[in-house]
């Protein structure tokens, strides 16, 4: 701020800002500005991370029951999900479902879901004959930064 | 007139000022637009996104322990009807198995009480079993029309069609009525000592979807079927169960649920933002298969 008024008519001039004050004050004003969008901005991609992983999750935990309730038998030839070696999935759709644009089974908010390709990476380990261990990765890449979600899980024979 | 001169603005002075002004009101609208616009984004974001997970940890946790194979029901706000799923041609990309024709809700049985030992000895043609239901001083389970009994032993299973005698925390053994009219089957000596057989005790529960809510019901069985809990609003998929079929079967064997549910919050915000919708993609089977209960029958 200016210096105090020495008279009443040089008043207006004395209480006005000077070009550095505003110059400064701006920019304090445009780097809060710019920081406060850049950090709201950097909570949503968090937020949207988050969400991914949970639908991530629920990817892997669905492969998982898949391995722990397939039928595997001593009688019988072993199931293809619990075959030893490595399983890629790609191009899994995480936050969509193509079908809920049907009609009857969508909303006004249906489109509104924007879908991330996953892929889904199952490797089944021989720990012995009758046990097998599963590793379910499910990988996804959002916003240039990649992202995994890994379950491991045990099975044994049903017969053992 | 000397006076007035210098105390007043200039036309420069004001253009300046007026576009200063101007500029600064512009960028603090702009900015506040754009707050509002991402605290709403992530407001949406969040609890959309809690909603699914809620709502799939509740479903994932009683699906996985669900006695019996899944059945559809479609609730219409009064009525509750057993759907008739038949398969449509969309397959579901994380089982490559064809889904069914979908419903707003699902029916199973989870385990209510139990292993309760038979507290009296049975014969071959009885109807009436007693068991005793006290567990540490107390009766964790009280039998009702409709629960089914499954014992091990024999492997068979029966509905509860009366409870002759229910329990009590002061006297804890009952009595219920089996459907089988014929009897139990076998001869069950309980009293003889080291003798012990037990029965498991399942209950109907049910989920569904409507107006918006995704519900619980916990006692899925004759007029009880109207009362439940809400565990999340803001569900706008309106039918997101369906069974799998395998290509080219007219017969789903029931023991994978397919869910597809959606969820945007529209409490926060009711700008359509892109990419605030959820859709929660999972199939489910019970995990006990077998399953301990064979039949579906309502309860």
């Amino acid at each position: 701020m200016g210096v105090a008024c020495p008279s009443r008519h040089f008043c207006r001039r004395c209480l006005a800002f000077t070009l550095p004050e505003v110059v400064i004050a701006g920019a304090i004003l445009a780097v809060f500005v710019a920081g406060s969008v850049a950090t709201m901005a950097q909570i949503n991609r968090w937020a949207a991370g988050a969400r991914l992983r949970t639908l991530a999750l629920a990817l892997a935990q669905q492969k998982v029951d898949e391995v722990l309730t397939t039928s595997w038998q001593t009688a019988t030839a072993r199931p293809a999900v619990l075959t030893a070696g490595t399983n890629t999935e790609p191009g899994l759709q995480l936050n969509n479902d193509n079908y809920n644009s049907g009609i009857g089974l969508g909303g006004a908010f249906t489109s509104l879901d924007t879908a991330v390709p996953a892929t889904r990476t199952t490797t089944i380990t021989n720990l012995n004959t009758r046990t097998v261990r599963a590793v379910i990765t499910v990988s996804f890449t959002y916003r240039t930064r990649p992202f995994n979600v890994s379950l491991t899980t045990l099975r044994a024979i049903d017969d053992i | 007139m000397r006076r007035r001169h210098p105390l007043a603005f200039t036309l420069v002075e004001m253009l300046i000022s007026i576009a200063i002004f101007s500029t600064v009101s512009i960028a603090l609208l702009a900015f506040g637009s754009t707050s509002s616009r991402l605290i709403a984004r992530n407001l949406a974001t969040n609890h959309s996104h809690e909603t699914v997970r809620v709502s799939d940890l509740a479903l994932v946790r009683d699906l996985h322990n669900s006695a019996c194979a899944f059945r559809l029901v479609d609730f219409d706000g009064t009525n509750f009807t057993d759907s008739t799923p038949t398969p449509t041609t969309d397959q579901d990309a994380l089982t490559q198995l064809y889904a069914s024709t979908r419903a707003n809700g699902v029916r199973f049985r989870l385990l209510a009480g139990g292993p309760y030992k038979f507290s009296s000895d049975a014969k071959a043609t009885d109807t009436n079993l007693q068991f005793d239901f006290g567990a540490g001083g107390k009766v964790p389970y009280v039998p009702q029309v409709g629960d089914k009994l499954a014992m091990p032993l024999i492997a068979r299973e029966f509905d509860i069609t009366a409870v002759v005698k229910a329990p009590s925390t002061g006297s804890p053994t009952g009595t219920v009525t089996i459907s089988d009219s014929t009897g139990l089957g076998f001869t069950i000596d309980a009293t003889t000592a080291g003798n012990v057989t037990t029965a498991y005790f399942y209950r109907e529960v049910a989920y569904t979807v409507y107006n918006g809510q995704l519900r619980f019901h916990a006692n899925y069985t004759g007029p009880n079927k109207s009362s439940y809990t809400v565990l999340r609003d803001k569900i706008t998929s309106p039918k997101p169960f369906a069974l799998l079929f395998a290509s080219g079967s007219a017969v789903s064997d029931g023991l994978a649920l397919r869910i597809s549910l959606e969820s945007y919050d529209s409490s926060y915000t009711a700008r359509k933002f892109m990419g605030a919708t959820v859709t929660l993609q999972a199939t489910v089977p019970p995990r006990t298969v077998p399953s301990p209960a064979s039949s579906t029958n309502a309860s």
